[in-house]
């Protein structure tokens, strides 16, 4: 609670200092969360016998026992004669649980902008570098933490910070810009964002009369190249794609030491390729139907998934003391192969909305994910609603399901409904 | 001699269709100059979304317009839109929301608010986007008008088609009907309160009704026009996140 006292006040010196000498522009509000219930299921091939000690089948968590997490969002922009541009935006969070509080700050962005001409400016400090066209998830987004892309693009805005980097771009009119980024390793900036190797990413963007097109260069430990496009066709319909390459990646397999006990092991292999198709609908009455097809290189292949099945298959009778172990193994697998909508290859995501995008004081939005190889995915519906021009309120219900043998069916929870309550000034 | 007696009159009809073009594209400009000014400017507008005559919600917006093709609209709120910006250039428009971090392309008919899309508030002027051509006279309202056929000089224009009445009198705005790709009436629009800005007289009121929904109207009203202008770089999607 002290450092949030801190912080404040240097927030507060800072904002009545840059007022004497800059134009800034400050905004804040705060949100609070709670998951209202979610239903675990007990028994599952990978938790047999509930040997993880999960929930309890068939009744919900309540409210008493979840989480509160209550977000203070911060946005402070300072501008200084159209020269410096100076960008603030930090999100502190406090959890409840069991009445303790635990309050963290996170500075998401903090960086300055320095303009030399119109055509050129610098981005120097920490920064949030974003790059896609796809709703649900951005194979281009070579600078995002494989542990936030799991949540999927909503989630992960959320929580994502920035990198600590330099950035340049270049305006060529208004059609072409070229950007080049180096973010140096940090030792520890806080949980999300230690970078053991330097990044440095390179962008060439074009606008065209009716297309766009980015390519993306992107060298660390490993290289990764990709592009992204967005085109119009008519009045009512988009059509975006995304394909990234990347010089390797890593599998993690549960493989048998000696005769009986299951160890993980990293499997590396070369060039596993990453991309969306997706296209979005809109009608007359302004709703918008979204289609994505994603495709995972990075996934299991079908021998390896079936494989990896019958070792679970094998774990199932906890008779026998060594499969304790190698179940341990296949849920290690599970979770170090980044878990569901990136285990397997071949994905399919829906989702349609009925909103204004900018204002409108019910918004409901019905979306889906679905495995091609295996019946299986999630369905949620998030109806939100504005209940005057600074209070919004929002609900999200989400229930996960699949056929034996699909990884929907190894997810532990069956359904999550979290409601929140946002004020903005 | 014979092949003179169907060319004479296919010439005189070729010029006529010649001079009519001509003149409904010089009746467009000074219609449009009622809407803003020439060259680059920045106007500050409400849009205002009515259900029965019953305020339903309204947004703030700052509009930079950078020649006829490219414009930016800065939401300045209320609520969860403050901070949204939205680039339309020729055709494309993007959105940039602070929480995404990246520009999402949207399609020319997403509507922004009620019944007003994208481009009724980022364009202020028909010339760049359609080729007009004079259907007739008309009295619209008990003023006489220019009645205007103007079609879209590119697929994926904000409107396919749009019937245009202009004041034979003094050239301004009076009624737009607004059709979609299929042909199909979208909406209605009226063009009121003049107003001297910037120097001149500026029509700020377009109220724009919906051709199936009764009783559903907007109002997109300018409340403000300066000369204020930003860099052509400027107008590229990937310096939205830093519009002030």
């Amino acid at each position: 609670m002290q450092r949030a006292v801190k912080v404040y006040l240097m927030f507060a010196v800072l904002l009545i200092c840059s007022q004497q000498l800059f134009a800034v522009e400050y905004e804040v509000g705060f949100s609070a969360k709670e998951k209202l219930a979610k239903e675990i299921k007990k028994e599952s091939v990978l938790n047999p016998d509930n040997l993880l000690g999960l929930g309890y089948p068939l009744c919900c968590e309540t409210a008493l026992h979840g989480d509160v997490e209550i977000y203070v969002n911060n946005h402070l922009t300072v501008n200084g004669s159209d020269s410096v541009f100076f960008t603030y935006e930090n999100n502190e969070d406090g959890a409840e649980e069991k009445h303790e509080y635990e309050v963290e700050n996170r500075v998401k962005e903090l960086y300055s902008t320095l303009y030399a001409g119109d055509a050129l400016l610098v981005d120097i400090g920490r920064k949030i570098e974003k790059n896609g066209v796809s709703y649900y998830t951005n194979p281009t987004d070579f600078l995002i933490d494989d542990e936030i892309a799991i949540l999927g693009n909503d989630e992960a805005d959320e929580k994502r910070e920035g990198d600590l980097m330099a950035r340049g771009e270049l305006l060529v009119g208004s059609s072409f810009s070229f950007s080049l980024l180096y973010a140096p390793p940090t030792e520890y900036v806080s949980e999300l964002s230690t970078r053991s190797e330097g990044i440095t990413q390179g962008a060439v963007s074009w606008q065209g009369e009716s297309m766009d097109l980015n390519l993306i260069f992107h060298y660390s430990d490993m290289w990764c190249t990709g592009t992204n496009y967005s085109a119009n066709i008519g009045d009512s319909i988009e059509v975006h794609a995304e394909i990234a390459l990347l010089q390797k990646s890593c599998r993690t397999m549960p493989e048998l030491l000696g005769d009986e006990y299951y160890t993980l092991e990293e499997e590396e292999y070369a060039h596993p390729m990453e991309a969306v198709l997706g296209s979005v609908y809109t009608f007359q009455d302004g709703s918008a139907f979204h289609c994505e097809y994603y495709y995972n290189g990075r996934g299991f292949s079908r021998d390896q998934w079936e494989s990896y099945n019958d070792i679970i298959d094998e774990a199932g009778d906890l008779v026998l003391p060594q499969n304790y172990q190698t179940i341990a193994a296949a849920n290690g697998a599970f979770a170090q192969n980044r878990g569901f909508t990136f285990l397997r290859q071949h994905y399919f995501f829906l989702r349609y909305s009925k909103t204004f995008l900018a204002d409108e004081k019910l918004e409901i939005a019905v979306m889906g994910m679905t495995g091609l190889e295996e019946l299986g995915g999630f369905a949620g519906i998030s109806p939100s609603y504005e209940i005057n021009d600074h209070l919004l309120t929002n609900i999200d219900v989400t229930m996960f399901g699949g056929e034996e043998g699909s990884e929907f069916d190894l997810f532990y929870q069956r359904a999550v409904v979290s409601g929140c309550v946002e004020y903005v000034f | 001699m014979k092949p003179m007696k169907y060319f004479v009159p296919l010439l005189i009809i070729l010029i006529c269709n010649f001079l009519s073009a001509e003149d409904g594209a010089s009746i467009l400009k000074k219609a449009d100059q009622y809407r803003g000014t020439e060259g680059s400017f920045a106007m500050e507008s409400t849009v205002t979304a009515y259900k029965d005559d019953v305020e339903e919600s309204s947004l703030d917006l700052k509009i930079y317009v950078g020649d006829k093709k490219n414009s930016i609209v800065k939401f300045l709120g209320p609520g969860k839109s403050k901070g949204q910006v939205m680039l339309m250039s020729g055709n494309n428009v993007w959105i940039y929301f602070k929480k995404t971090k990246n520009p999402l392309r949207l399609t020319p008919q997403q509507r922004l608010l009620g019944e007003a899309s994208n481009g009724d508030v980022a364009r202020t002027n028909y010339t760049g986007d359609y080729d007009a051509e004079l259907a007739g006279t008309v009295e619209v309202d008990g003023t006489s008008c220019y009645h205007l056929n103007l079609t879209a000089k590119e697929k994926g224009t904000t409107y396919q088609r749009i019937d245009y009445f202009v004041s034979k009198a003094d050239s301004r705005p009076v009624k737009a009907l607004f059709y979609a790709q299929s042909g199909k009436l979208l909406k209605e629009g009226r063009f009121s309160h003049p107003k001297k800005m910037g120097g001149k007289t500026i029509l700020t009121r377009l109220t724009l009704v919906d051709a199936i929904k009764k009783g559903e109207t907007t109002v997109i009203e300018t409340t403000a026009l300066s000369g204020e202008t930003l860099p052509s770089q400027y107008f590229n999607k990937n310096y939205l996140e830093r519009i002030k």
